[in-house]
Protein backbone atom coordinates (compact mmCIF):
# COMPACT_ATOMS: atom_id res chain seq x y z
CA UNK A 1 0.00 0.00 0.00
CA UNK A 2 1.42 3.64 -1.34
CA UNK A 3 0.18 6.93 -0.46
CA UNK A 4 0.98 10.03 -1.44
CA UNK A 5 1.84 11.44 2.07
CA UNK A 6 1.01 15.59 2.17
CA UNK A 7 1.44 16.22 5.71
CA UNK A 8 0.37 19.33 5.80
CA UNK A 9 2.12 22.86 7.97
CA UNK A 10 0.58 21.85 11.38
CA UNK A 11 2.15 18.40 11.25
CA UNK A 12 6.00 19.93 11.15
CA UNK A 13 4.77 22.17 13.97
CA UNK A 14 2.23 22.52 16.74
CA UNK A 15 1.23 18.77 15.36
CA UNK A 16 4.16 17.00 15.19
CA UNK A 17 3.35 14.24 17.27
CA UNK A 18 0.46 13.23 15.09
CA UNK A 19 3.23 13.30 12.30
CA UNK A 20 5.14 11.33 14.27
CA UNK A 21 3.02 8.51 15.36
CA UNK A 22 0.90 8.40 12.42
CA UNK A 23 4.01 7.44 10.36
CA UNK A 24 5.19 5.12 12.79
CA UNK A 25 1.41 3.37 13.17
CA UNK A 26 1.64 3.14 9.27
CA UNK A 27 5.09 1.57 8.40
CA UNK A 28 4.25 -0.68 11.03
CA UNK A 29 0.96 -1.48 8.45
CA UNK A 30 2.99 -2.07 5.84
CA UNK A 31 2.06 1.29 4.44
CA UNK A 32 4.46 3.42 2.12
CA UNK A 33 4.33 6.91 2.48
CA UNK A 34 6.55 8.87 -0.15
CA UNK A 35 5.81 12.80 0.62
CA UNK A 36 4.35 14.64 -2.14
CA UNK A 37 7.57 16.58 -3.64
CA UNK A 38 8.31 20.05 -2.61
CA UNK A 39 4.14 20.58 -1.00
CA UNK A 40 3.33 24.12 -0.42
CA UNK A 41 0.28 25.03 2.18
CA UNK A 42 -2.98 24.16 1.31
CA UNK A 43 -4.35 27.77 1.98
CA UNK A 44 -6.27 26.86 5.48
CA UNK A 45 -9.16 29.24 5.83
CA UNK A 46 -7.60 32.48 5.04
CA UNK A 47 -6.66 31.99 1.39
CA UNK A 48 -10.48 31.02 0.41
CA UNK A 49 -11.30 34.31 2.31
CA UNK A 50 -8.77 36.65 0.23
CA UNK A 51 -9.65 34.86 -3.01
CA UNK A 52 -10.99 31.90 -3.78
CA UNK A 53 -9.23 31.27 -6.58
CA UNK A 54 -5.82 31.61 -4.55
CA UNK A 55 -6.93 28.75 -2.87
CA UNK A 56 -7.95 26.15 -5.97
CA UNK A 57 -4.28 27.46 -7.27
CA UNK A 58 -2.74 26.85 -4.02
CA UNK A 59 -4.29 22.91 -3.57
CA UNK A 60 -3.66 22.47 -7.35
CA UNK A 61 -0.03 22.54 -7.36
CA UNK A 62 0.17 20.27 -4.41
CA UNK A 63 -2.56 17.98 -6.66
CA UNK A 64 -0.11 18.41 -9.46
CA UNK A 65 2.57 16.76 -7.67
CA UNK A 66 0.49 13.97 -6.37
CA UNK A 67 -0.79 13.19 -9.96
CA UNK A 68 3.16 13.32 -10.87
CA UNK A 69 3.48 10.12 -8.03
CA UNK A 70 0.26 8.11 -9.44
CA UNK A 71 -0.82 7.67 -6.12
CA UNK A 72 -3.85 8.60 -3.87
CA UNK A 73 -2.98 11.71 -1.59
CA UNK A 74 -3.00 10.75 2.23
CA UNK A 75 -3.59 13.78 4.60
CA UNK A 76 -4.06 13.57 8.18
CA UNK A 77 -4.87 17.54 8.17
CA UNK A 78 -8.79 17.98 8.06
CA UNK A 79 -8.74 21.73 6.81
CA UNK A 80 -6.33 20.13 3.87
CA UNK A 81 -8.34 16.84 3.33
CA UNK A 82 -10.68 19.73 2.88
CA UNK A 83 -9.48 21.89 0.47
CA UNK A 84 -8.18 19.40 -1.85
CA UNK A 85 -11.31 17.73 -1.58
CA UNK A 86 -12.98 21.44 -2.62
CA UNK A 87 -10.58 21.90 -5.02
CA UNK A 88 -10.98 18.38 -7.29
CA UNK A 89 -14.42 19.16 -6.91
CA UNK A 90 -14.83 22.50 -8.50
CA UNK A 91 -12.14 21.70 -10.83
CA UNK A 92 -14.20 19.78 -12.61
CA UNK A 93 -15.82 22.73 -14.13
CA UNK A 94 -12.95 22.78 -17.52
CA UNK A 95 -13.30 26.69 -17.82
CA UNK A 96 -12.72 26.71 -14.26
CA UNK A 97 -9.99 24.46 -14.45
CA UNK A 98 -8.17 26.16 -17.43
CA UNK A 99 -8.50 29.75 -15.74
CA UNK A 100 -6.22 28.07 -12.62
CA UNK A 101 -3.91 25.88 -14.74
CA UNK A 102 -3.27 29.13 -16.26
CA UNK A 103 -2.24 30.55 -12.95
CA UNK A 104 -0.03 27.66 -12.23
CA UNK A 105 2.14 28.68 -14.98
CA UNK A 106 1.51 25.85 -17.33
CA UNK A 107 2.01 23.23 -14.83
CA UNK A 108 -1.67 21.59 -15.69
CA UNK A 109 -3.39 19.57 -13.50
CA UNK A 110 -5.10 16.87 -15.99
CA UNK A 111 -7.28 14.84 -13.81
CA UNK A 112 -8.06 14.67 -10.10
CA UNK A 113 -5.90 12.37 -7.83
CA UNK A 114 -8.01 10.50 -4.84
CA UNK A 115 -7.28 12.46 -1.43
CA UNK A 116 -8.11 10.49 1.38
CA UNK A 117 -7.65 11.37 5.07
CA UNK A 118 -5.92 8.42 7.31
CA UNK A 119 -8.88 7.62 9.22
CA UNK A 120 -10.42 5.86 6.26
CA UNK A 121 -7.05 4.43 4.52
CA UNK A 122 -6.67 2.47 8.18
CA UNK A 123 -10.84 1.36 8.50
CA UNK A 124 -11.44 0.96 5.22
CA UNK A 125 -8.26 -0.26 3.31
CA UNK A 126 -6.38 -1.82 6.30
CA UNK A 127 -9.19 -3.03 7.80
CA UNK A 128 -9.69 -3.18 11.66
CA UNK A 129 -9.06 -7.27 11.76
CA UNK A 130 -5.47 -6.64 10.44
CA UNK A 131 -4.78 -4.43 13.17
CA UNK A 132 -1.59 -6.09 15.63
CA UNK A 133 -2.85 -5.31 18.91
CA UNK A 134 -0.63 -6.53 21.36
CA UNK A 135 -1.34 -4.43 24.03
CA UNK A 136 -5.66 -3.84 24.61
CA UNK A 137 -6.38 -0.51 25.95
CA UNK A 138 -8.75 -2.07 28.32
CA UNK A 139 -9.73 0.90 30.75
CA UNK A 140 -9.50 3.66 28.62
CA UNK A 141 -12.51 5.71 28.15
CA UNK A 142 -12.54 7.31 24.64
CA UNK A 143 -14.78 10.33 23.34
CA UNK A 144 -13.88 10.55 19.61
CA UNK A 145 -13.86 13.60 18.50
CA UNK A 146 -14.61 14.13 14.65
CA UNK A 147 -14.77 17.69 15.09
CA UNK A 148 -15.77 19.19 11.46
CA UNK A 149 -14.02 18.39 8.75
CA UNK A 150 -13.02 15.05 8.95
CA UNK A 151 -16.51 14.22 8.04
CA UNK A 152 -17.55 17.54 6.18
CA UNK A 153 -19.02 19.10 3.73
CA UNK A 154 -20.73 16.32 3.01
CA UNK A 155 -19.74 13.27 0.27
CA UNK A 156 -17.11 12.20 2.62
CA UNK A 157 -16.28 8.47 3.87
CA UNK A 158 -18.31 8.79 7.12
CA UNK A 159 -21.64 10.16 8.56
CA UNK A 160 -21.47 14.24 8.86
CA UNK A 161 -23.78 13.37 11.97
CA UNK A 162 -23.31 10.53 13.78
CA UNK A 163 -19.39 8.99 12.15
CA UNK A 164 -18.45 5.46 13.83
CA UNK A 165 -14.71 5.02 12.05
CA UNK A 166 -12.60 6.43 15.05
CA UNK A 167 -14.96 4.67 17.48
CA UNK A 168 -15.17 1.33 15.45
CA UNK A 169 -11.36 1.75 15.38
CA UNK A 170 -10.51 2.74 19.13
CA UNK A 171 -12.90 -0.39 20.16
CA UNK A 172 -10.39 -2.65 17.82
CA UNK A 173 -7.64 -1.57 19.89
CA UNK A 174 -9.65 -3.16 22.96
CA UNK A 175 -10.80 0.70 24.26
CA UNK A 176 -13.96 1.79 25.15
CA UNK A 177 -15.79 4.26 22.93
CA UNK A 178 -18.14 6.20 25.04
CA UNK A 179 -20.93 7.87 23.43
CA UNK A 180 -20.36 11.58 22.77
CA UNK A 181 -23.08 14.18 22.11
CA UNK A 182 -20.10 16.51 20.90
CA UNK A 183 -18.29 14.50 18.43
CA UNK A 184 -19.28 16.74 15.44
CA UNK A 185 -19.48 20.22 16.48
CA UNK A 186 -17.14 22.87 15.95
CA UNK A 187 -14.31 23.76 18.53
CA UNK A 188 -13.79 27.21 16.91
CA UNK A 189 -10.21 26.49 15.22
CA UNK A 190 -10.93 28.11 12.17
CA UNK A 191 -11.58 31.53 14.19
CA UNK A 192 -9.47 30.68 17.04
CA UNK A 193 -6.75 33.78 16.61
CA UNK A 194 -9.29 36.80 15.39
CA UNK A 195 -12.31 35.65 17.36
CA UNK A 196 -10.78 33.94 20.76
CA UNK A 197 -13.31 33.91 23.01
CA UNK A 198 -15.58 32.20 20.75
CA UNK A 199 -12.86 29.29 20.16
CA UNK A 200 -12.45 28.78 23.94
CA UNK A 201 -16.50 28.65 24.69
CA UNK A 202 -16.84 26.10 21.67
CA UNK A 203 -13.94 23.93 22.91
CA UNK A 204 -15.45 24.31 26.76
CA UNK A 205 -18.46 22.74 25.33
CA UNK A 206 -17.07 19.81 23.77
CA UNK A 207 -14.55 19.04 26.91
CA UNK A 208 -17.71 19.29 28.90
CA UNK A 209 -20.12 17.18 26.60
CA UNK A 210 -16.72 14.44 26.63
CA UNK A 211 -16.40 14.65 30.28
CA UNK A 212 -20.06 14.21 31.13
CA UNK A 213 -20.20 11.21 29.13
CA UNK A 214 -17.61 9.39 31.35
CA UNK A 215 -14.35 9.73 28.70
CA UNK A 216 -11.35 9.66 30.81
CA UNK A 217 -9.76 11.03 27.42
CA UNK A 218 -10.03 12.41 24.08
CA UNK A 219 -9.34 10.95 20.64
CA UNK A 220 -8.73 13.57 17.66
CA UNK A 221 -7.63 13.33 14.00
CA UNK A 222 -7.31 17.10 13.63
CA UNK A 223 -4.35 19.43 14.62
CA UNK A 224 -6.45 21.99 15.11
CA UNK A 225 -9.31 19.85 17.52
CA UNK A 226 -6.20 18.89 19.40
CA UNK A 227 -4.66 22.28 19.76
CA UNK A 228 -7.71 23.64 21.35
CA UNK A 229 -8.36 20.60 23.44
CA UNK A 230 -4.96 20.15 24.33
CA UNK A 231 -2.96 23.31 24.64
CA UNK A 232 -5.33 25.25 24.97
CA UNK A 233 -7.33 23.32 27.82
CA UNK A 234 -6.10 25.34 30.74
CA UNK A 235 -7.15 28.37 29.14
CA UNK A 236 -10.40 26.85 28.80
CA UNK A 237 -10.50 25.86 32.22
CA UNK A 238 -9.46 29.53 33.41
CA UNK A 239 -12.31 30.84 30.95
CA UNK A 240 -15.01 28.34 32.45
CA UNK A 241 -14.10 27.56 36.26
CA UNK A 242 -14.45 24.22 35.09
CA UNK A 243 -11.74 21.18 35.56
CA UNK A 244 -11.77 19.16 33.04
CA UNK A 245 -7.79 16.77 33.24
CA UNK A 246 -8.90 15.25 30.14
CA UNK A 247 -5.60 13.74 28.28
CA UNK A 248 -6.63 14.47 24.88
CA UNK A 249 -4.45 11.98 21.94
CA UNK A 250 -4.35 11.85 18.38
CA UNK A 251 -5.81 8.20 17.23
CA UNK A 252 -2.91 7.55 15.74
CA UNK A 253 -1.05 7.81 19.52
CA UNK A 254 -3.69 5.51 20.43
CA UNK A 255 -2.99 2.92 17.77
CA UNK A 256 0.43 3.08 18.52
CA UNK A 257 0.20 2.55 22.09
CA UNK A 258 -1.71 -0.64 21.47
CA UNK A 259 0.33 -1.76 18.36
CA UNK A 260 3.38 -1.68 20.89
CA UNK A 261 5.13 1.19 19.22
CA UNK A 262 7.91 2.63 20.96
CA UNK A 263 6.83 5.28 22.75
CA UNK A 264 9.45 7.73 22.07
CA UNK A 265 8.07 7.43 18.34
CA UNK A 266 4.22 8.67 20.08
CA UNK A 267 5.68 11.46 21.29
CA UNK A 268 3.63 11.40 24.05
CA UNK A 269 5.48 14.30 26.04
CA UNK A 270 4.53 16.63 23.46
CA UNK A 271 0.79 16.70 24.98
CA UNK A 272 -0.08 19.73 27.36
CA UNK A 273 -2.47 17.76 29.26
CA UNK A 274 -0.02 14.49 30.49
CA UNK A 275 -1.53 11.28 29.69
CA UNK A 276 1.16 10.15 32.52
CA UNK A 277 -1.31 9.51 35.21
CA UNK A 278 -3.84 8.24 33.53
CA UNK A 279 -1.31 5.46 31.35
CA UNK A 280 0.09 4.14 34.27
CA UNK A 281 -3.22 2.89 35.89
CA UNK A 282 -3.10 0.26 33.27
CA UNK A 283 -0.95 -2.48 33.81
CA UNK A 284 -0.74 -2.91 30.43
CA UNK A 285 1.87 0.19 29.97
CA UNK B 1 -49.02 43.62 -19.15
CA UNK B 2 -45.75 41.51 -17.61
CA UNK B 3 -45.61 44.76 -15.21
CA UNK B 4 -43.99 43.23 -11.76
CA UNK B 5 -43.77 45.11 -8.54
CA UNK B 6 -40.36 44.50 -6.76
CA UNK B 7 -40.50 44.85 -3.24
CA UNK B 8 -36.45 46.34 -2.73
CA UNK B 9 -35.54 46.83 1.06
CA UNK B 10 -32.01 47.74 0.06
CA UNK B 11 -30.77 51.22 -0.17
CA UNK B 12 -29.99 50.81 -4.50
CA UNK B 13 -29.93 48.15 -7.06
CA UNK B 14 -27.98 45.32 -6.06
CA UNK B 15 -24.61 44.95 -7.69
CA UNK B 16 -23.71 42.08 -9.83
CA UNK B 17 -21.69 40.39 -7.07
CA UNK B 18 -24.83 40.37 -4.68
CA UNK B 19 -27.22 39.54 -7.43
CA UNK B 20 -25.11 35.88 -8.01
CA UNK B 21 -25.22 35.32 -4.54
CA UNK B 22 -29.06 36.13 -4.45
CA UNK B 23 -29.12 32.69 -7.65
CA UNK B 24 -27.43 30.67 -5.11
CA UNK B 25 -29.76 31.33 -2.07
CA UNK B 26 -32.38 31.68 -4.11
CA UNK B 27 -34.48 28.31 -3.11
CA UNK B 28 -33.94 29.13 0.88
CA UNK B 29 -37.22 28.86 2.30
CA UNK B 30 -36.54 30.54 5.39
CA UNK B 31 -36.30 27.10 7.56
CA UNK B 32 -33.74 28.12 9.84
CA UNK B 33 -32.22 24.96 10.09
CA UNK B 34 -28.52 26.72 9.63
CA UNK B 35 -28.99 28.75 12.33
CA UNK B 36 -30.56 25.65 14.50
CA UNK B 37 -27.21 24.19 13.06
CA UNK B 38 -24.81 26.42 13.74
CA UNK B 39 -22.91 26.42 16.62
CA UNK B 40 -21.80 29.63 16.94
CA UNK B 41 -24.91 31.73 16.17
CA UNK B 42 -25.07 33.42 19.73
CA UNK B 43 -22.44 35.17 18.44
CA UNK B 44 -23.40 36.59 15.29
CA UNK B 45 -25.17 40.02 15.04
CA UNK B 46 -27.33 38.45 12.01
CA UNK B 47 -28.24 34.85 12.43
CA UNK B 48 -27.27 32.70 9.02
CA UNK B 49 -31.12 31.98 8.64
CA UNK B 50 -31.05 36.54 8.66
CA UNK B 51 -28.15 37.10 6.36
CA UNK B 52 -30.05 34.31 3.41
CA UNK B 53 -33.08 37.26 3.64
CA UNK B 54 -30.91 40.12 3.27
CA UNK B 55 -29.00 38.70 0.44
CA UNK B 56 -32.61 38.08 -1.33
CA UNK B 57 -33.95 41.89 -0.01
CA UNK B 58 -30.26 42.90 -1.66
CA UNK B 59 -29.28 44.54 1.52
CA UNK B 60 -25.79 44.61 0.80
CA UNK B 61 -24.61 47.13 3.49
CA UNK B 62 -25.93 45.47 5.96
CA UNK B 63 -24.89 41.94 4.97
CA UNK B 64 -21.04 43.12 3.82
CA UNK B 65 -21.03 45.17 7.20
CA UNK B 66 -22.10 41.67 9.46
CA UNK B 67 -19.89 40.76 12.10
CA UNK B 68 -21.79 37.33 10.97
CA UNK B 69 -19.74 36.34 7.97
CA UNK B 70 -16.09 36.77 10.46
CA UNK B 71 -17.52 34.81 12.96
CA UNK B 72 -18.54 31.48 10.90
CA UNK B 73 -16.23 29.45 11.47
CA UNK B 74 -16.49 27.42 8.75
CA UNK B 75 -17.53 24.18 10.07
CA UNK B 76 -20.40 23.38 7.31
CA UNK B 77 -22.81 22.47 9.91
CA UNK B 78 -25.61 24.14 8.22
CA UNK B 79 -24.23 23.29 4.88
CA UNK B 80 -24.69 19.63 5.22
CA UNK B 81 -28.15 19.93 7.21
CA UNK B 82 -29.81 22.82 4.64
CA UNK B 83 -32.87 20.93 3.19
CA UNK B 84 -32.49 22.85 -0.27
CA UNK B 85 -28.40 21.67 -0.31
CA UNK B 86 -27.17 25.87 -0.38
CA UNK B 87 -23.92 25.65 0.41
CA UNK B 88 -24.34 28.10 3.11
CA UNK B 89 -20.62 28.03 4.12
CA UNK B 90 -19.40 29.13 0.74
CA UNK B 91 -21.82 31.64 0.55
CA UNK B 92 -20.13 33.32 3.88
CA UNK B 93 -16.92 32.88 2.53
CA UNK B 94 -17.90 34.56 -0.76
CA UNK B 95 -19.79 36.96 1.82
CA UNK B 96 -16.16 37.47 3.11
CA UNK B 97 -14.67 38.04 -0.45
CA UNK B 98 -17.06 40.98 -1.32
CA UNK B 99 -16.14 42.31 2.26
CA UNK B 100 -12.97 42.45 1.57
CA UNK B 101 -13.04 43.80 -1.91
CA UNK B 102 -15.46 46.16 -1.30
CA UNK B 103 -13.57 47.83 1.44
CA UNK B 104 -15.61 46.23 4.57
CA UNK B 105 -12.78 45.66 6.69
CA UNK B 106 -12.89 44.54 9.82
CA UNK B 107 -9.37 45.31 10.88
CA UNK B 108 -8.28 42.65 13.44
CA UNK B 109 -9.91 39.80 10.96
CA UNK B 110 -8.64 40.99 7.91
CA UNK B 111 -4.82 41.41 9.92
CA UNK B 112 -5.38 37.57 10.79
CA UNK B 113 -6.87 36.26 6.79
CA UNK B 114 -3.97 38.85 4.72
CA UNK B 115 -1.07 38.59 7.34
CA UNK B 116 -1.61 34.00 6.99
CA UNK B 117 -1.41 34.86 3.12
CA UNK B 118 1.59 37.09 3.19
CA UNK B 119 3.60 34.42 4.66
CA UNK B 120 2.36 31.71 2.21
CA UNK B 121 3.31 33.81 -0.55
CA UNK B 122 6.67 34.28 0.72
CA UNK B 123 7.90 30.60 1.71
CA UNK B 124 5.30 28.70 0.75
CA UNK B 125 3.53 27.44 3.97
CA UNK B 126 2.97 29.12 7.52
CA UNK B 127 5.03 29.98 10.17
CA UNK B 128 3.32 29.97 12.87
CA UNK B 129 5.42 32.00 15.32
CA UNK B 130 5.59 35.23 12.49
CA UNK B 131 1.42 34.31 12.15
CA UNK B 132 0.91 35.16 16.09
CA UNK B 133 3.60 38.11 16.48
CA UNK B 134 2.34 40.00 13.05
CA UNK B 135 -1.29 39.74 14.28
CA UNK B 136 -0.78 40.34 17.63
CA UNK B 137 1.04 43.54 16.66
CA UNK B 138 -1.71 44.35 14.55
CA UNK B 139 -4.37 44.42 16.28
CA UNK B 140 -3.32 44.33 20.20
CA UNK B 141 0.12 44.31 21.32
CA UNK B 142 -1.24 43.55 24.47
CA UNK B 143 -3.12 40.68 23.80
CA UNK B 144 -0.04 39.31 22.55
CA UNK B 145 1.62 38.98 25.96
CA UNK B 146 -1.35 37.25 26.99
CA UNK B 147 -0.44 34.59 24.47
CA UNK B 148 3.30 34.15 25.97
CA UNK B 149 1.94 31.51 28.67
CA UNK B 150 0.79 29.26 25.34
CA UNK B 151 3.97 30.28 23.16
CA UNK B 152 6.33 28.96 25.67
CA UNK B 153 4.46 26.07 26.69
CA UNK B 154 4.46 25.18 23.02
CA UNK B 155 8.23 25.97 22.66
CA UNK B 156 8.94 23.66 25.73
CA UNK B 157 7.16 21.13 24.02
CA UNK B 158 8.72 21.53 20.51
CA UNK B 159 6.30 22.88 18.71
CA UNK B 160 7.30 26.02 17.24
CA UNK B 161 9.42 25.91 14.44
CA UNK B 162 11.95 28.44 14.81
CA UNK B 163 12.59 29.38 10.88
CA UNK B 164 10.24 29.00 8.58
CA UNK B 165 10.08 26.20 6.25
CA UNK B 166 10.67 27.78 2.97
CA UNK B 167 9.96 25.09 0.09
CA UNK B 168 11.98 25.49 -3.67
CA UNK B 169 9.27 26.08 -5.32
CA UNK B 170 8.97 29.76 -3.78
CA UNK B 171 9.39 31.28 -6.87
CA UNK B 172 6.42 29.34 -8.15
CA UNK B 173 4.27 30.05 -5.36
CA UNK B 174 5.13 34.11 -5.14
CA UNK B 175 4.17 33.67 -8.56
CA UNK B 176 0.61 32.23 -8.52
CA UNK B 177 -0.02 35.49 -5.90
CA UNK B 178 1.54 38.01 -8.70
CA UNK B 179 -0.63 36.37 -11.22
CA UNK B 180 -3.97 36.70 -9.35
CA UNK B 181 -3.34 40.00 -8.58
CA UNK B 182 -2.26 41.36 -12.03
CA UNK B 183 -5.43 39.93 -13.42
CA UNK B 184 -7.32 41.50 -10.57
CA UNK B 185 -6.09 45.04 -11.45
Amino acid sequence: MRYAYYPGCSLQATAREYDSSLRAVCQRLGMELPVVEDWNCCGATPASTIDPLLALALAARDLVAVERQGLTMMTPCPACYKNMRKANKALKDQSLRRQVNEILGGMGLQGSPEVRHPLDIIVNDVGLDNIPVEKPLAGLKVACYYGCLITRPRDGFDSPENPQSMDRLVEALGAEAVPFPYKTKCCGGAVFLPKAEVALELTSKVLASAKAAGANCVAVGCPFCHLLLDMYQGKVEAHTGMTFDLPIFYFSQLMGLAMGVDEKELELERLAVSPAPLLKAFAWR
Amino acid sequence: MAHQEVLRLGEEAPSADMIALQETVASCMQCGTCTGSCPVAWAMDYTPRAIMRLIEAGMEEAVLGSQTIWVCASCYSCAVRCPRDIEITDVMTRLRNLAIKKGYRPRADVAFYRGFMDIVRRYGRMFEPELMIRYGLAVNPLKLLGQAPIGLAMLRRGKLAFKPDRIKGQREVREIFDRLEGGRE
